[in-house]
């Protein structure tokens, strides 16, 4: 009864952290308009396989970060969630159709915390969950723009993803590591 | 002017009910998935002009820029298509590149896809505030209280966390460094500073509204129809009928 008590604890969700969720919603809201800008400067300059290993990751971090701060089951989907949900209530050229890469991108970074039980919250973790999205991400680009390219170069794209996500996913542990250190 | 609630067009308040926003936003989420299923254009045209006019009826100085940057998006359509799908007979020859069919065709059926999709959503943003829509997700989809304050707290936050990260650019200007993060470590310093910000905001309003029992909160319940959701619901069927037998 004892041991159960904090495993409890744990896994519920309080109001803070449902307030967490929203600080990290709103900050990538704002984040995903500012990058659009950075995204195509360097597609001029680098094409689409370098811009995708160097920016395409930003769009999967709430991820890893949501679920490193709040360190509960499914922090991690609702992290990606909550920013999709926030875009597809504003104008935006995407619509309802950010709910779909929402909901797909959250579930596939939740399954790098689910595949070790929701015990480790480390810097593999995050990686890992960083990474994982870069599948749905891809199948949804080519649905949406009929992106249907050879295999190897599919697999290629899909390799500069989970680089560039798994990249962010780092990148994600260390902003979580010293927020919260504060 | 006053707001009585209603349906706001050009600068006057209607006083007729809203639509419920349940029906429109699964009016909106049905369309969305069309879209993606569609191949035709001819299927998809009538769809696109259909659901953008409404939403330039309802409310066209809040969404007519997204009809903008699509065209300005449609550049990037046609060099993808360009790249991918240039096969088939030649319908153009400019000398510098061979414009062929199935280029053409795939160009106009994922410009109108995207054309739809933002249509659908622009009416979906068009009819209804965000935090209406909020309000409307709980109380009609039965969306958890605590999601919607999630969002609802995030809505508050935007204005404040924005001046937040203008203060952080302004900052990093002023001590010589790039205004915009564009390295791994330009961005984690960025961020680190934002969400710090952010949740001593979030800790002491968690603890205030624990303290006023927010957790026993519960939001009421229910959806009742109208007259322009039974013409939402009918435009919904015709689309569909007209998408899947024409």
């Amino acid at each position: 009864m004892k041991a159960s008590k904090p495993l409890e604890a744990r896994k519920t969700y309080t109001v803070i952290d449902f307030l967490y969720l929203g600080v990290i919603a709103v900050v990538f809201a704002i984040l995903f308009t500012v990058w659009w800008d950075v995204y195509y400067a360097v597609k001029a300059l680098l094409g689409p396989i370098g811009t995708r290993i160097l920016t395409y990751g930003l769009w999967f971090m709430p991820v890893p970060l949501a679920a490193s701060l709040i360190r509960k089951p499914f922090s991690g989907f609702l992290g990606e969630f909550l920013p999709a949900l926030l875009e597809a209530i504003f104008p935006t050229p995407g619509g309802i159709y950010n709910l779909y890469y929402g909901i797909a991108q959250g579930l596939a970074g939740e399954a790098g915390y689910a595949i070790f039980r929701y015990k480790k919250y480390g810097i593999l973790q995050a990686g890992i969950s960083g990474a994982l999205p870069a599948i749905p991400a891809l199948v949804l680009d080519a649905i949406l723009f009929e992106d249907i390219y050879p295999w190897n170069e599919m697999i290629l794209l899909l390799a500069a993803l989970m680089i560039s996500g798994a990249l962010y996913g780092l990148i994600a542990y260390g902003v979580a590591s010293s927020v919260r250190r504060k | 002017m006053q707001d009585c609630g209603g349906i706001l067009l050009e600068n006057r308040c209607f006083c007729v009910r809203k639509p419920s926003v349940a029906v429109v936003f699964i009016y909106a989420l049905i369309l969305t998935t069309l879209a993606l299923l569609l191949k035709e254009p001819h299927r998809i045209l009538p769809l696109v002009v259909f659901n953008a006019s409404m939403s330039l009826i309802v409310g066209w100085r809040k969404v007519w820029w997204l009809y903008f940057l699509i065209l300005v998006a449609s550049i990037g359509i046609f060099t993808n298509a360009l790249f991918f799908a240039n096969t088939g007979g030649t319908v153009l020859d400019t000398g510098f590149f061979v414009v062929r069919e199935n280029a053409l065709k795939g160009f106009v059926t994922v410009t109108l896809r995207v054309m739809l999709i933002a249509g659908v959503g622009a009416f979906f943003v068009a009819l209804f505030e965000p935090l209406e829509i909020i309000k409307g997700f709980t109380r009609e989809l039965r969306m958890p209280a605590s999601i919607s304050l999630s969002l609802s707290y995030a809505l508050r936050l935007l204005p404040l966390l924005r001046k937040d990260l203008e203060e952080i650019m302004f900052s990093r200007k002023q001590r010589g460094y790039r205004k915009r993060p564009l390295t791994p470590g330009e961005l984690s310093s960025t961020l680190t500073g934002l969400l710090i910000a952010g949740f001593e905001r979030a800790l002491w309003s968690g603890v205030s509204l624990e303290l006023r029992g927010f957790r026993d909160y519960k939001p009421a319940r229910g959806i009742s129809l109208n007259l322009y959701d039974v013409l939402i619901i009918a435009a919904l069927i015709a689309q569909l009928i007209y998408a899947t037998i024409m």
